[in-house]
């Protein structure tokens, strides 16, 4: 596999855990950890691939992905602010109850039990372009993407714009960072909290719809675990949009390696345990960076203060060092 | 004011001690109109289904002891998520603590054939309660001293040692290369079922004695609610959690033991999936108490036994109770009851502050 293709392959799987990862981000910038990711995604991918099969047509397809993730991540926004439950309990139901849901409709929808897979012409089309094609590089690897791909690769311009360069961001942020300092200024807290969550359903359920239609099939628990691959890359990247797009790539890459990889001889198992040794990585990284940094900082601080005051002795002249 | 502060708390419990028991009754009750109202749209009859379920169940002595089968380390699960998540430690990753306990046991197995069968169980059973306990106290310490959500790392642990147990099996000695399945070598050391039932029982009551009667169960239970006041007071937070995370992952390890050495006498790929999701499943559904926990894990494990005779009597698929699980576990994060018949409640609690 040459170079070209395993980035074009790259970018392919980018576009999936990158929507998903943007989507947890919006909801992580105004304090609103989202674990649930990988249940918004699930049902999305579940939901695109039924609307696809009814509707005949990928794109009423994507819209029931984002339409079931959104009205699932509305029930999620009610939970937490009106029933008051913990998100992270909250989370892990939603995983759970969708991991069921789909295990089971998928039977009696479908009548197969697993998986179930399109015919080949209802999956999502790809845009080649003529003058894409035409830059050597980039071109190639650029080319051929569904749509999907393209908003995804978008998606993280167009969120640090927003978050840095206008008043909308700027109430985001502080909502982020102080909740209570936000209300206190004026900033509709809820509404803001709300409107990122349901931003993130949107965004989730483009990465799902993209996940299984770009296959034109749907599998049992087909989204292995990209939505915490996706909070992984928003803890490494801490939060920063173009960061936790670049960090995307990183998984993204190391997926489409399994896949160049795959048939050399190497076990597929540890070829398969890559991206999750990674977003392991990913995770800790940066907390241990912080730490060690932290203690030796603090350890330089704690000298500085010690010399200045043997030096402040000294120059009153109460003892003398040497 | 004094007077009347005392009078409202003890309404407060009694009313407290009816809502603990509502609330997951409820929650059930919720979930079960919701899969069958799943079951109803895609056009079978649900009262059926849940009827052949129970049937299933229990309609029979091999039912029944079916249940029992399910539900003992459900239990044990539920205890081990319990134990962590009292002092405020998601115990996310019980599936990698199956699998590195099972990984051990096999290990253990092999290294140990033609010795005395006793030692041999005794060993193995070791092996795998010190196996998991490290694997449940990795993320503790990861999260304590870094501040990483153990929850992502956890997940990524079950995905990890779940393929890394693949691996091991398909290519190393430890697998069986005749059967079609992964599977590893079999172990031939048998645990009978009336043994785990005994140490069920065993575990149930040491569990509720060392909550509800000891000095560590206090300790556990502060730390959770809150871990300043516990440090104020002097309690060894780290150590105490620690501690029960070790005790946790044990629990679990016991559970490999009961599932390999009482029923598979094989370490089957994959067999440890969504079993991590019962446990906490059951734990909410009985709110974290010790009785609770039990009913909760009977009602998973006899969705589990009923769903075989389910597939065998009616075309609904078994799969559906996957479904009612997640509802239960769904509607059980609300305390719905908590909500609605307490607004005087707010009243006591601006007092408190």
């Amino acid at each position: 596999m040459s170079i070209t293709t395993l980035l074009s392959v790259s970018i392919r799987f980018l576009g999936p855990i990158l929507l998903v990862a943007m989507g947890g981000l919006i909801a992580d910038r105004v304090n609103m950890f989202n674990l649930a990711l990988e249940g918004f995604m699930l049902i999305s991918a579940f939901a695109a691939v039924v609307g696809t099969h009814y509707t005949q047509n990928v794109w009423a397809g994507v819209f029931f992905g984002v339409l079931a993730s959104v009205v699932l991540i509305v029930i999620y926004a009610i939970f937490i602010f009106e029933l008051k439950v913990e998100p992270i309990i909250c989370g892990i139901a939603i995983i759970t109850t969708t991991g069921g849901l789909t295990r089971y409709l998928l039977i009696p929808i479908f009548g197969v039990s697993g998986r179930f897979i399109l015919s080949s012409n209802l999956s999502i089309p790809v845009i080649e372009s003529s003058w894409l094609e035409k830059i050597p590089f980039i071109g190639q690897i650029l080319n051929s993407q569904s749509i999907l791909v393209y908003i995804a690769l978008i998606t993280p311009f167009v969120i640090w714009f927003v978050l840095y360069k206008t008043n909308l961001g700027l109430n985001m942020r502080a909502v982020g960072l102080n909740e209570e300092a936000a209300a206190s200024a004026g900033i509709k807290v809820n509404r803001i909290q709300y409107g990122a969550l349901i931003a993130n359903g949107i965004l989730c359920g483009l990465g799902g719809a993209q996940l299984a239609l770009a296959l034109n099939m749907f599998n049992v628990g087909m989204t292995d675990g990209r939505g915490f691959t996706a909070i992984a890359a928003i803890a490494l990247a801490s939060g920063r949009p173009i960061l936790t797009a670049l960090a995307c790539l990183l998984f993204s890459i190391s997926e489409s390696l399994v896949v160049a990889l795959s048939g050399t001889g190497v076990s597929t198992y540890l070829l398969g345990s890559i991206p999750y040794v990674l977003a392991l990585l990913a995770a800790i990284s940066p907390q241990l960076v912080k730490k060690i940094l932290w203690a030796y900082k603090r350890g330089v601080s704690q000298n500085n203060v010690i010399k200045a005051y043997y030096e402040d002795k000294e120059s009153k002249g109460q003892i003398s060092v040497n | 004011m004094n007077n009347k502060f005392t009078k409202m708390s003890i309404l407060d419990g009694l009313k407290n001690k009816w809502v603990d028991i509502a609330n997951p009754v409820f929650a059930v009750v919720l979930a079960l109109i919701m899969g069958g109202l799943i079951v109803l749209v895609s056009g079978d009859n649900p009262l059926k289904a849940y009827y052949v379920l129970a049937e299933g169940a229990f309609g029979s002595l091999g039912g029944i002891i079916n249940t029992i089968r399910f539900t003992i380390p459900i239990i044990f699960l539920a205890y081990s998520f319990s134990l962590c998540s009292r002092c405020g430690y998601f115990n996310i990753s019980q599936e990698s603590q199956l699998y590195s306990a099972s990984i051990a046991m096999v290990v253990v197995s092999e290294l140990t054939t033609g010795w005395n069968p006793y030692l041999r169980i005794v060993l193995i059973v070791v092996s795998a309660c010190v196996c998991a306990a490290i694997a449940c106290v990795i993320p503790a310490i990861i999260k304590f001293k870094l501040d990483v959500s153990e929850v992502v790392v956890g997940i990524m642990l079950n995905y990890l040692m779940a393929l890394v147990t693949q691996h091991l099996l398909s290519t190393t000695s430890l697998g069986n290369p005749v059967s079609s399945m992964l599977v590893s070598q079999k172990i031939n050391e048998t645990v009978t079922p009336t043994t785990i039932f005994l140490i069920g029982i065993l575990v149930v009551v040491s569990y509720w004695f060392l909550i509800n009667k000891t000095v560590p169960g206090y300790q556990l239970g502060t730390i959770g609610k809150n871990p300043l006041f516990a440090k104020a007071s002097g309690m060894p937070s780290l150590k105490v959690l620690l501690t029960s995370s070790l005790v946790a992952g044990a629990l679990t390890g016991l559970v490999a033991c009961g599932e390999i050495l009482g029923y598979f006498h094989v370490l089957i790929e994959n067999y440890a999936t969504n079993m991590g999701f019962n446990g906490m499943t059951s734990a909410l559904i009985g709110a974290q108490g010790p009785i609770g926990m039990v009913l909760g894990a009977i009602l998973l494990g006899a969705l589990k036994s009923g769903s075989v005779l389910l597939t065998v009597l009616t075309n609904t698929p078994s799969e559906i109770v996957d479904c009612v699980q997640g509802f239960v576990m769904f509607f059980a994060t609300v305390a719905i009851f908590k909500k609605t018949n307490f607004g005087k409640n707010k009243k006591l609690k601006g007092a408190q502050k």
